[in-house]
């Protein structure tokens, strides 16, 4: 199974990945680094002592702090020096959006004007546009909000019923129609407003607040994330001047998309800044609470609670970074096209990277929910007080398995897309299961052999049902996109690997740079691993036995099974190794 | 006029500290400029800001890590930064040693008018390195000053005391050591992180600064963490039982009365 390179997107499901080449934590930059604690000691002293007035949604407030993070710059790295910006890599963008996420429902505000709030502009802006309002944007002297979900069209977002028709006079859009739950409502100076145009052409546009026709709706009363404004909008023959098109007529649902790929991926980032945090905050909590006249954190259950949440936490943040650089890698080739080319280039790596965005969104997400519902019940009682910081923590990881795509739609992307480019070719499965996987393992694990040896497994058989699927339905995958239950499990699947290979090859890394936490790393690979396993196990078998009894061949359906099975560890001693170390440096074991 | 601020590169104060071999680990620890330096180097970047100096230079003794410390600083504002470093001086608590050095490294940064440092550092605790390297250079200095004005050739610096202020002037050049009530440390902007990396930062060797470091003067020969917290007793009750209770227990349990 030959190593893949790492510009392809979805080429981790080709073969083995080229341990050196991915990014980790280990690897950032000092600026980088300089960077995260500018942004822990901006949260620390300004946004923490003021989250009860932020949660009493003080949008003044909200909008202050948010300017704030302008004047230090985390709004102007992905943002060229030409429009004046900073220009710098993906991976320092993405360090804000973790270390913010301790902000709870600012995080929002400040996602939405460094994501979806500004990508639209920056990526598919005319240059016109971009002169007069990306400054503003990555100065924060303009907030910027993203208007796509309407009453009627959540997931399904290009049923939106907004319209947006050429004046008479030829110069202006008139928009009509109302989106729903957008953030940033309550203050933002510029919209990215999504409008049919005749009906049916999908388009976006620039609208700047003060535009006759337009208004802002009440704020809405939310489950969490309470210190975010989120708003309705509505649009009576609101106009706007001709050039405030973003891209061309049509282009509304490529823009929509791509800016949400890569906002999904920040989204899963910041969803494991949270988790971190909550892991933390029970550590801590769980040497202090004494029962029985011992500390809750010598007890087993406690422990192995400890163990699993730090390793989900390791593994996702392993993949996060994975996944930004290799999307910073094919972002940098966009820009050694240079002008015009730098654009469609740099769109290009937006949409190559589409099935490891939405996983990451998912990932994240499912990690942080995993990490935010323990730490309330390592908390018992406590943790239902809202005195408790985990309280809000709880109700503010609700929504990320909702918003930027429910993860019901981004498990259909990833599934959906990988059988796609399976069925075009682009993805050659035809090897699958030829190669006995652990074949040719040689010492590049390290002491991690036996994982790699899992990761090929599961990798097998994720190529084998996708192999299956695409046969079946005559070398279209698509056509099986009805089967959602089939989706999810293949999307599923799809993650473990992803997951599990970015843990085994940040700890085969950082063994070999002699990094202190090597021996931690491995050991938490290993209950990475051990916790996936069944799941593999389980989504394998069902959907082998759906697509045997729909006429698959019977012996590759156990062929799949039989890989599916899970390695015997012994999981209880290695989730007792993890409690351990993180337990030793009382829960601050991850930088945040 | 130029400022010179002596920095340390310490363990963050939230560290969990654990001792392996003799010396403390460094598995897990993060490493930061010691917090009260942070102080003296806001302080620079304010006069000068001001326009009470030209620049602000910055010097630490500390191994290539040392190096993000003093990066920190030139992010903050500092125009340029030192480090001195020699293998022989990892040898733990040679403060006597690393006086010799900061007052050798001092001297060849000559002229400069003012010496700003943290007056103390967190992890020994020992506040008495730039202390020494002062006596050395014979320079006035004033420590642990919590407001700070200079100009006309002087520095007027105010000191908490214990029930009362004390308020000391010393003619330049002088050393000055901050408290934490001297000001807010910024923290660096992207923009000037960035910046940062352009700035020159030159690294020295002891023959550069033309010193012998020779041999400290005395020997660690034990680093051992504060023994755990054993329990501690809440005496319950009215005022006048509990002090008797209290009386009664420091007699016959702690055996101090």
């Amino acid at each position: 199974m030959a190593t893949v390179t790492t510009n392809r997107g979805a080429g981790f499901l080709l073969g083995r990945l080229d341990v050196e080449q991915q990014m980790t934590p280990e690897k950032l930059t000092a600026e980088q680094r300089m960077l995260r604690d500018t942004v822990r000691k901006f949260v620390d002293a300004e946004i923490l002592p003021r989250m009860d007035e932020l949660e009493t949604l003080d949008i003044g407030l909200a909008r202050e702090l948010l300017q704030k993070t302008g004047e230090l710059g985390l709004c102007m790295i992905d943002v060229p020096e030409e429009y004046e910006g900073l220009g710098l890599d993906f991976v320092s963008s993405i360090q804000g959006s973790e270390i913010l996420s301790l902000g709870g429902g600012f995080l929002t505000a400040f996602s939405v004007q460094t994501g979806i709030g500004l990508m639209p502009m920056l990526y598919f802006g005319s240059d016109e546009l971009k002169r007069k309002f990306l400054p503003g944007m990555a100065s924060v002297e303009l907030v910027s909000a993203y208007a796509l979900t309407e009453a009627g069209s959540g997931s399904d977002a290009l049923g939106a019923k907004t319209t947006a028709d050429l004046s008479e006079d030829g110069e202006s859009w008139v928009l009509n129609g109302t989106k729903q739950f957008i953030t940033n409502g309550g203050f933002a100076d510029v919209f990215t407003v999504f409008a049919q145009v005749d009906g049916r052409q999908f388009t976006a546009f620039l609208v700047e607040r003060d535009t006759p026709g337009f208004t802002v709706g009440p704020e809405e009363h939310k489950l969490g994330i309470k210190s975010s404004s989120t708003t309705s909008l509505s649009f009576e023959d609101c106009r706007i001047p001709k050039g405030n098109i973003i891209g061309e007529v049509g282009q509304g649902g490529k823009i929509a998309v791509n800016v949400l790929n890569l906002g999904r991926l920040k989204l899963g980032i910041s969803a494991i800044g949270s988790a971190k945090e909550a892991l933390e905050v029970s550590v801590r909590y769980a040497l202090e609470r004494k029962q029985f006249g011992r500390a809750i954190a010598e007890f087993g259950m406690i422990r192995e609670k400890i163990a699993e949440m730090a390793s989900r936490i390791y593994a996702g943040e392993s993949s996060m970074l994975r996944t930004s650089g290799n999307v910073q890698e094919a972002m940098h080739a966009g820009d050694e096209a240079g002008g015009a080319s730098a654009n469609s280039a740099m769109r290009t790596a937006l949409r190559e990277f589409n099935v490891e965005c939405a996983l990451e969104k998912v990932h994240g997400s499912e990690v942080q929910a995993y990490c935010v519902d323990e730490a309330i019940q390592i908390h018992g009682g406590y943790g239902f007080i809202e005195e408790y910081k985990v309280a809000r923590t709880y109700r503010d990881a609700r929504i990320s398995r909702i918003y930027e795509g429910t993860n019901e739609i981004n498990r259909m992307q990833i599934a959906g897309d990988v059988l796609k480019r399976a069925g075009k070719g682009a993805l050659d499965m035809d090897a699958a299961l030829s190669e006995a996987p652990g074949s040719e393992i040689s010492d590049q694990f390290g002491a991690l052999c036996d994982i790699a040896e899992q990761v090929d497994r599961t990798r097998a058989v994720a190529r084998g049902i996708i192999k299956m699927i695409v046969e079946q339905s005559g070398g279209e995958g698509a056509k099986r996109g009805g089967d959602q239950e089939l989706l999810q499990r293949l999307a599923d699947i799809i993650i473990a690997i992803y997951a599990l290979e970015s843990a085994m090859g940040r700890a085969v890394q950082a063994r070999r740079a002699g990094d202190t936490n090597a021996d931690e790393f491995e050991a938490m690979t290993r209950v990475y691993a051990a916790g996936v396993a069944p799941g593999v196990r389980r989504n394998a078998r069902e959907t082998v036995a759906l697509l045997t009894a729909d006429g698959a061949d019977e012996a590759a359906a156990s062929e799949i099974a039989a890989l599916a099975e899970p390695p015997a560890v012994n999981a209880i001693a290695l989730r007792r190794v993890v409690a351990e170390a993180i337990i030793e440096r009382e829960g601050r074991w991850f930088d945040c | 006029m130029k400022i010179v601020v002596t920095i340390k590169q310490t363990f963050t104060t939230e560290a969990k500290i654990a001792v392996d071999g003799g010396a403390i680990s460094d598995k897990g620890i993060k490493q930061i400029v010691n917090p009260y330096d942070e102080f003296a180097v806001e302080q620079a970047i304010k006069i000068k800001e001001s326009g009470g100096a030209e620049e602000v230079v910055v010097l630490t003794i500390g191994p290539e890590r040392a190096g993000e410390a003093l990066r920190q600083c030139l992010a903050m504002g500092a125009d340029a930064a030192f480090r001195v470093w020699d293998d022989s001086l990892a040898a733990p608590g040679a403060w006597d040693v690393y006086a010799t050095v900061l007052a050798g490294a001092l001297e060849k940064m000559k002229p400069w008018e003012l010496l700003l440092a943290g007056w103390v550092a967190v992890d020994d605790n020992a506040a008495i390195v730039v202390q020494r390297a002062a006596e050395t250079l014979g320079i006035p200095q004033v420590l642990v000053v919590n407001k700070l004005d200079v100009g006309d050739g002087k520095v007027t610096a105010v000191r908490e005391m214990d029930g009362y202020r004390e308020v000391v002037e010393a003619p330049l050049p002088a050393l000055v050591t901050a408290d934490k009530a001297l000001n807010t440390p910024r923290y660096p902007t992207l923009p000037n992180i960035m910046k940062a990396k352009r700035k020159p930062l030159t690294v020295w060797t002891l023959e550069d600064i033309g010193v012998t470091a020779g041999s400290a003067g005395f020997t660690r020969t034990g680093l051992a963490l504060p023994p755990a917290k054993t329990g501690a007793k809440i005496v319950e009750g009215e005022p006048e039982e509990a002090a008797v209770a209290l009386a009664d227990l420091l007699h016959t349990e702690a055996k101090v009365i």
